[in-house]
C-alpha cells in the first residue's frame, strides 16, 4: 500500500464511528445527583463584610476605651466597692 | 422539543450521543460517564437559560464540549503533582484504548487515529472530532464552538495537515 493512501484510509477510519449507548444505570445516576439537596455556599463577599464589619467594630472599641479607659480605670477598687454599697437598699436585706 | 422538555427526555434523545463524543475526546470510559452525568445535570440546572436561538442540539454538544475542556484542564492541573508517572500512564491508556463505536474493520486504524488527534491543541481537536460526528454541518460546528464558519474551517484545515504529518512519520511503523 502506498504512504498516501494508507494515511487517507486512516483519517476516514473514524468517519464511521457508531453511537454508543451508556451503561443502562447512567441515568438512575443523573437522576439521584439531581435529587442531591445542593449545598448551599455562603457568597465569598458576605464573609468579607461580615469580617471586615467585625473588625470595625472591634478597632472602635478599642479607641473608645483608649480614650476613656484613663479615666475610667483609674476608680479604685475601694471607690467601686463604695458606690455599689451606696446604691444597696437596706430594705433587700433578707436578715 | 419545546418548553415542556424534561431530562429524561434530553437523555433519551442525547444521551449516546454526549457518551460517544465524551469517549472520543477523553478516551477513558470511567471518564466519559462521568462527563455524561455532569452535561445532563448542568443542562438539568441551567434549561430555563436554554434560549431557543439555537437548537437543543448543539446547545448540549457546546455543554459537553465544555465540561470535557473543564476536566481536562482540571487533570492538567492535578498532572503537574505527579507529571512523569501521569504522562506514561496517560500515554499507556490512550495506546491502550479502543473506542467502542469504532467499527471492527477500523478498530486498528481508527485507535491510531485516536492517538494522534490526542496530541492535537484543543482547538483543532475539537473542531476534527466534531466534523467526525454524524448530521452535524459546519454551520453547527461554528455554533458551538462560537466561532465563525471560516475560523472553524481553518481550525479543520490545520487539523488534518498535523495528522497527515503525524501520521506521515507512523508509516515507516506499519509497513515493519
Amino acid at each position: 500500500m502506498k504512504k498516501e493512501d494508507w494515511i487517507n484510509k486512516v483519517m476516514v477510519s473514524i468517519d464511521q464511528l457508531d453511537r454508543v449507548a451508556p451503561p443502562a444505570d447512567l441515568f438512575s445516576k443523573i437522576e439521584a445527583r439531581i435529587m442531591e439537596k445542593p449545598i448551599k455556599l455562603v457568597p465569598l463577599h458576605w464573609v468579607i463584610g461580615v469580617a471586615a464589619s467585625f473588625l470595625v467594630l472591634v478597632f472602635m472599641n478599642i479607641s473608645a476605651l483608649k480614650e476613656n479607659g484613663t479615666n475610667s480605670l483609674s476608680i479604685s477598687t475601694a471607690d467601686a466597692f463604695e458606690s455599689v454599697k451606696s446604691e444597696l437598699d437596706p430594705s433587700n436585706y433578707l436578715y | 422539543m419545546g418548553e415542556t422538555v424534561n431530562i429524561r427526555e434530553l437523555y433519551s434523545e442525547y444521551g449516546s450521543m454526549v457518551y460517544t463524543l465524551a469517549l472520543s475526546y477523553l478516551k477513558n470510559i470511567e471518564e466519559a460517564e462521568e462527563i455524561t452525568q455532569d452535561v445532563f445535570l448542568k443542562a438539568h440546572h441551567k434549561i430555563d437559560e436554554f434560549k431557543q436561538q439555537s437548537s437543543f442540539k448543539t446547545w448540549v454538544y457546546r455543554i459537553t464540549i465544555n465540561c470535557c475542556l473543564d476536566h481536562i484542564k482540571a487533570k492538567n492541573r492535578d498532572k503537574r503533582k505527579f507529571q512523569k508517572n501521569d504522562k506514561e500512564l496517560k500515554e499507556g491508556m490512550i495506546q491502550t484504548f479502543y473506542h467502542p463505536g469504532l467499527q471492527l474493520e477500523n478498530k486498528e486504524l481508527g485507535q491510531l487515529l485516536f492517538q494522534e488527534i490526542s496530541a492535537l491543541p484543543e482547538n483543532q481537536k475539537t473542531a476534527f472530532i466534531l466534523s467526525k460526528e454524524k448530521g452535524l454541518s459546519l454551520d453547527e460546528i461554528s455554533i458551538i464552538m462560537e466561532r465563525s464558519t471560516s475560523s472553524v474551517e481553518s481550525l479543520l484545515f490545520r487539523a488534518k495537515q498535523n495528522l497527515k504529518e503525524r501520521l506521515s512519520k507512523r508509516w515507516e511503523e506499519f509497513r515493519k
